[in-house]
């Protein structure tokens, strides 16, 4: 069982700042001490470029860069060719949509949903918009995407289904295993944004058996600035590379007219890539397995129902995902907005931030939710990780009440 | 102290019995007319105002958002009915001019004076002004958006 109060010595954060309440871990999560460390002992104890120099120290770096890409490949139940970096979950659905143009076909069409991030929607927008196909919107049923609502809308000319794992503000988890056979049946590419999926659960991307799943550093005790993102090897060829550049390249074949590129990863790194933040995340994924996939999981479902048990007793307190596993809580306080709630101002000092609590608020970098399936414009969204304990509950609870009682 | 409990007192009236807000404008050809969004926090107001001889003769909006953009929505009403362009715009410049901390005429207001503080928080500065941006923007000539 996870014991956070031992768990929150990991964290300087908590250390500098005894009061926070942190509950915002789904926008990004706090950085356990060792994962800053290892980005300390890269830039001051053997700072060296990688797959470049022949020095003793470069070829150190390189090894420890792969050693850090095998780590990530283990837990995600791969092969270390299939994991690439990238800059973050966002770049990362980019450069999917722009590897794949040549691939369109006038009568192609993409699948996407209504409750996709802004960063899982807004590529295949473009990309349908500015090459005149079509894209099929799938509805929220009940607050989620059902996985038949999905499958319905895949046909031949689907070339690609872009879904989430789990949705960022009501946080269900959408059953891709269906998903997953009607795409392989079809030969449809699947690509799955787990940038919320992959702090809390054990994720198998086997099991899956989607092309392309992308990953935050930073929502899973990471750095920032760092994204990882699973490629099939199965589509490889299929695809363009991202960049062109350093280390996409086999040197000696450069000449005025051609060049070979490397296989996967290395075909979608061009350039000096992050190496202190790869680093750093080879051991976020050693700390997070450490403490376990599972009891993480177990803790912020358990963790979530004492926060709804006590939340759902408060009458003016509206919650929009009561009954999911997840450690998303999203909710209104009647008569309250949003911003008067967070932001302290000459009219109340009662706010969250007041107490230090932690929260998001606005519309979680997804309008489609909020406009389409929960008809809010705005909402506030605690979110459990590791480090939260029942304290951190109580306090959320206690405050909801009084900033309640300053505006009703 | 006392001048931030009235004025935070003369806030909460306009932001619980706001002036001027409908939940609709039925003729609208009436008037000049022009959404705007705070899309951080969810603020949205869409201000109508009708001119006659470059008076501004009749105003009201339609919004949600947070107590400091809907009270100053309200306030904005009041303030700026009956007034020419010219002084709707001078209004307008020494209100964003109260409201960031740079002297401003006094004499120019009256329930308005109670967003002073809000230049100590500049997080909300968009939060008080959004509803006067809008009237600047129609009376230059923009709408309908």
């Amino acid at each position: 069982m996870i014991n956070p109060n031992k768990i929150k010595n990991d964290f300087s954060m908590f250390k500098n700042n005894p009061s926070l309440k942190y509950l915002d871990s789904a926008a990004t999560s706090l950085t356990p001490d060792i994962v800053v460390e290892q980005i300390n002992d890269y830039y001051k104890k053997y700072r060296s470029s990688i797959n470049r120099g022949t020095s003793k120290m470069a070829n150190d770096v390189s090894r420890k860069y792969e050693g850090s890409r095998k780590t990530i490949a283990n837990h995600f139940n791969t092969d270390p060719s299939e994991i690439i970096f990238t800059k973050s979950t966002t770049t990362s659905i980019n450069n999917i949509s722009k590897s794949i143009i040549h691939l369109i076909k006038p009568n192609s069409n993409i699948v996407v949903t209504n409750m996709e991030h802004h960063s899982n929607f807004l590529p295949w927008q473009v990309l349908c918009h500015e090459n005149n196909i079509e894209l099929r919107v799938v509805k929220a049923n009940h607050l989620e995407i059902k996985s038949k609502d999905v499958i319905d809308m895949i046909d031949e000319n689907t070339l690609i289904v872009c879904i989430h794992h789990v949705s960022n503000i009501i946080g269900n988890t959408v059953d891709l295993s269906e998903i997953s056979v009607k795409t392989n049946d079809l030969d449809v590419m699947l690509l799955v944004d787990g940038a919320q999926a992959a702090p809390h659960k054990k994720v198998d991307l086997k099991k899956i058996n989607c092309d392309f799943y992308t990953v935050s550093a930073h929502k899973m005790c990471g750095p920032t600035g760092l994204g990882v993102l699973y490629i099939n090897n199965r589509v490889v060829n299929k695809l363009k590379a991202f960049d062109y550049g350093g280390d996409m390249v086999t040197p000696s074949s450069v000449t005025y007219e051609s060049f070979l590129q490397k296989s996967s990863p290395n075909k979608f790194e061009a350039g000096t890539p992050s190496i202190a933040e790869v680093l750093a995340f080879g051991v976020s994924i050693d700390y997070l397995n450490k403490i376990g996939m599972d009891q993480i999981e177990n803790h912020e479902i358990k963790l979530k129902k004492y926060a709804i048990n006590k939340l759902s007793k408060l009458d003016y307190v509206k919650i929009y995902n009561s009954n999911n596993n997840s450690g998303l809580i999203a909710f209104n306080i009647n008569g309250v907005s949003v911003h008067d709630a967070m932001s302290e101002s000459f009219i109340s000092d009662i706010t969250f931030d007041s107490e230090d609590i932690i929260i998001r608020d606005g519309q979680m970098c997804n309008n489609l939710t909020m406009k389409y399936v929960l008809k809010e414009k705005a909402l506030l969204r605690a979110s459990i990780y590791i480090y939260n304990d029942k304290n951190d509950i109580d306090m959320l609870v206690s405050q909801i009440s009084k900033i309640y009682n300053v505006w009703r | 102290m006392e001048k931030n409990n009235l004025s935070r007192q003369i806030i909460m009236d306009h932001y619980k019995y706001p002036h001027n807000k409908v939940s609709e404008i039925i003729n609208r050809d009436e008037y000049l007319f022009k959404k705007a969004l705070n899309p951080s926090c969810g603020d949205e107001v869409e201000v109508f105002i009708k001119l006659e001889n470059n008076i501004i003769t009749d105003i009201k909006y339609i919004g949600s958002g947070c107590s400091i953009c809907c009270s100053s929505g309200s306030i904005m009403t009041e303030e700026l009915i009956n007034k020419s362009i010219n002084e709707a715009n001078n209004k307008i410049e020494n209100f964003n001019k109260l409201i960031t901390g740079v002297n401003y005429d006094i004499n120019l207001f009256e329930d308005a004076i109670c967003f002073e503080g809000i230049k100590n928080y500049p997080a909300r500065y968009k939060c008080a002004f959004i509803s006067w941006e809008t009237v600047k923007s129609l009376v230059k000539g923009d709408k309908h958006e």
